[in-house]
């Protein structure tokens, strides 16, 4: 690990200020920033600890939905009897990341901010335009078995990593930044995180100095909610796919429908075609696919990740062969 | 037979040019190093020797190693029974060559003394002796030579110690840093730790894992280090009552908490009763992940008990989730057992929850 200096920020203004240094990096669970700064692929020349400012509450907010404090552990917002009641998809989510040990420590802005689990990316031998851009991207001749099949770009075909976060997609959550000058600014989940492009180290629209705050849920939304991930291994794996989804169904017909993916794309996947494809539609094999070949629009494997491509399409299958089971 | 021995060499810094001899112990220690062909290896074992103890180092073939007298006088023996000797003082070298399967290095005055090992061509066994060691008179040859007293606790308990100064003020202090004094006073920083009810006020660079500050700054080497990177649970404390990776955390950042190490569950000597089900149901073999194991079921039946639910919880709205064999496996993912000894785990879990084995 390269030297850094420490300190423990008293406020979010200070915080936000000293983000602003150049070198200067926020740490609050740490699980994913410490293990990235022991294999010098971040190399912090400043940690800003936020982990005990009071960014920590779930609050319910005037429009009946959840303001989520950017510390608040993965662990509490799990078992948070408000989003088991209402917001079950997220805490399911939730759930499915990681272990109990890094749940207890992760942070709901940590979780968003959590970089790929690319192999290249991690291997500092190898060239990467994520972590050294114009290096080359070792995954799109490598192995690639956990990478991106939507949304890929020629200089980098990493997935983002987190569940968290699909659900969040699908429940359409807005996260709140606040710079040093103490303004606050709404980011709607769908415009967060980026896609790789010619810049894939630029991997969300925040700002230089901002510094997330909480993340807003609106009003929990009708119908069934289901979070599905398919992994290596039952429990403490990333997802090859995760599917999250709320779906509305009466009589064997579907009323409304929200489909987040996870596993396929820099970003949590959404295809609004997909959805709207659904409404009015019957409950059936037909309509199932005609949903994946919506969502798999565009999609394109890279070798070892073309099973994505059917594992996909199976998974949306089941997830709504479920959902709108009555 | 008349064994020969080769001789141990005490390399005081006027062996050294002018120059070199006025400068700190590291840059000596690199002088020293390729001209005895010891270049690759360092080790910092530090041992502190009242008068009346002994200490020695065991090796094998072609090892050679150098240590170093931190502070007091010593004297060096060596031989089939210590026939031969050498006085060291503080700020010498010790060379201990290849084919010397034994020496000692013992406080030759009321003075307790200090002397680390800083360079071996592979880890010394260094010992603790009883005060008869000569005495015993056995081949030192023979491996099968109890007069050692080698246990592996007691060579470990020293080598933790050594840690401890080598990473706080003995780099700087003694053997001269790669770090220099001001850079490195920059960087340290202040810490209470509050371990097992117990306050240590340390100052640490802040890179230190939470888990290195409790293994190596305060020989607390019960929570272990497997992978390092937050994957295995070897190294899981509780934390205000709360598991997590001591690995993946800055000891920084705990500044006042309360952190329960494996050393701090049991009470007054009587087993914590996790502990009592690990033993009934056999629940490990090698025993390296086990210390994780029942820190992180110490957290997890916390967990359970509070109702806080798993990937595997039928009804999230269930406020107490059933503690079931998928329950228990799926809550307790984050620890790994390459020993396999998981349905041996999961029923010492199930005795300590209340549950039928």
């Amino acid at each position: 690990m390269k030297s850094f200096t420490y300190e423990r920020a008293d406020s979010v203004s200070r915080a936000a200020a000293a983000l602003a240094q150049p070198g200067a990096k926020v740490i609050a669970g740490g699980t994913n920033l410490l293990d990235l700064m022991k294999l010098q692929v971040e190399s912090p020349s400043q940690l800003v600890d936020i982990s005990r400012l009071p960014l920590d509450k779930i609050e319910e907010t005037p429009a009946g939905g959840l303001r989520i404090g950017a510390t608040v552990r993965n662990s509490d917002l799990a078992a948070d009897p408000r989003v088991r009641r209402h917001y079950g998809l997220l805490s399911r989510a939730l759930l499915a990341g990681a272990s109990a040990q890094l749940r207890n420590k992760a942070t709901t802005g940590g979780n968003l901010l959590q970089r790929t689990r690319c192999y290249y990316f991690y291997d500092v031998t190898k060239p990467c335009n994520k972590r050294e851009p114009g290096s080359g991207c070792a995954a799109l001749g490598g192995l690639n078995r956990i990478h991106a099949i939507l949304g890929a770009s020629d200089q980098c075909i990493a997935t983002h990593p987190s569940d968290m976060a699909v659900a969040m997609r699908a429940l359409d959550a807005g996260v709140e930044a606040v710079n040093a000058a103490g303004e606050t600014r709404a980011i709607p989940i769908a415009d967060f995180h980026r896609l790789p492009g010619n810049t894939p180290q630029i991997e969300t629209t925040l700002r230089a100095g901002e510094i997330i705050t909480a993340v807003t849920l609106p009003p929990p939304p009708p119908g069934v909610q289901i979070y599905r991930k398919v992994r290596d291994r039952a429990s403490y794996a990333f997802a090859l796919v995760s599917v999250a989804a709320v779906v509305e169904a009466s009589r064997g017909v579907i009323r409304s429908a929200r489909l987040a993916f996870g596993g396929l794309a820099h970003k949590p996947w959404r295809v609004p075609q997909a959805e709207e494809g659904l409404v009015g539609r019957s409950a059936n094999a037909e309509t199932f696919d005609a949903a994946a070949t919506a969502v798999l629009d565009g999609a394109r494997g890279y070798g070892s990740n073309d099973f994505k491509i059917p594992l996909t399409r199976r998974t949306l299958h089941a997830v709504l062969a479920v959902a709108t089971r009555t | 037979m008349v064994t020969t021995y080769p001789p141990v060499r005490i390399v005081s810094p006027p062996e050294f040019d002018e120059g070199t001899a006025q400068t700190s112990g590291s840059v000596r220690l690199a002088a020293i190093a390729p001209q005895l062909g010891i270049e690759s290896t360092l080790w910092g074992g530090l041992f502190e020797v009242k008068p009346g103890a002994r200490t020695g180092i065991h090796h094998h073939g072609e090892q050679q190693t150098i240590a170093y007298v931190l502070s007091g006088i010593c004297e060096v023996r060596w031989g089939t029974r210590g026939e031969y000797t050498a006085s060291a003082k503080a700020g010498d070298f010790i060379h201990v060559p290849a084919f010397l399967p034994h020496m000692e290095i013992n406080p030759s005055d009321s003075e307790p003394f200090r002397w680390v090992v800083v360079r071996s061509t592979s880890t010394p066994i260094v010992v603790n002796l009883p005060d008869d060691a000569w005495s015993v008179g056995a081949s030192v040859h023979d491996n099968s030579d109890t007069r050692f007293q080698l246990t592996r606790r007691a060579v470990l308990e020293t080598g933790t110690a050594a840690v401890a100064l080598l990473s706080g003020g003995f780099s700087h202090a003694a053997l001269g840093a790669a770090l220099p004094d001001a850079e490195a006073a920059r960087a340290a920083a202040p810490v209470e730790l509050q371990v097992n009810g117990q306050p240590y006020a340390l100052k640490l660079d802040p890179r230190t894992t939470l888990l290195d500050a409790l293994r190596e700054h305060l020989a607390l080497t019960g929570s272990k280090k497997g992978c390092d990177h937050g994957q295995c649970g070897a190294c899981t404390v509780l934390i205000d009552g709360r598991r997590i990776n001591s690995c993946l955390t800055l000891a920084v950042m705990h500044d006042g908490q309360a952190i329960t190490t494996i050393e701090g569950l049991a009470d007054n000597g009587t087993l914590h009763p996790l502990q009592a089900a690990f033993i009934t149901h056999d629940g490990f073999q090698c025993g390296y992940c086990t210390s994780g194991q029942i820190c992180s079921a110490t957290g997890m039946l916390n967990e359970s008990r509070a109702g806080m639910p798993s990937y595997v919880t039928e009804n999230l709205a269930d406020a107490q989730p059933e503690l079931t064999d998928a329950e228990i496996r799926e809550r307790m993912s984050g620890n790994i057992c390459r020993c396999a000894a998981y349905p041996n785990i999961v029923a010492a879990i199930k005795q300590t929850a209340g549950l039928p084995t």
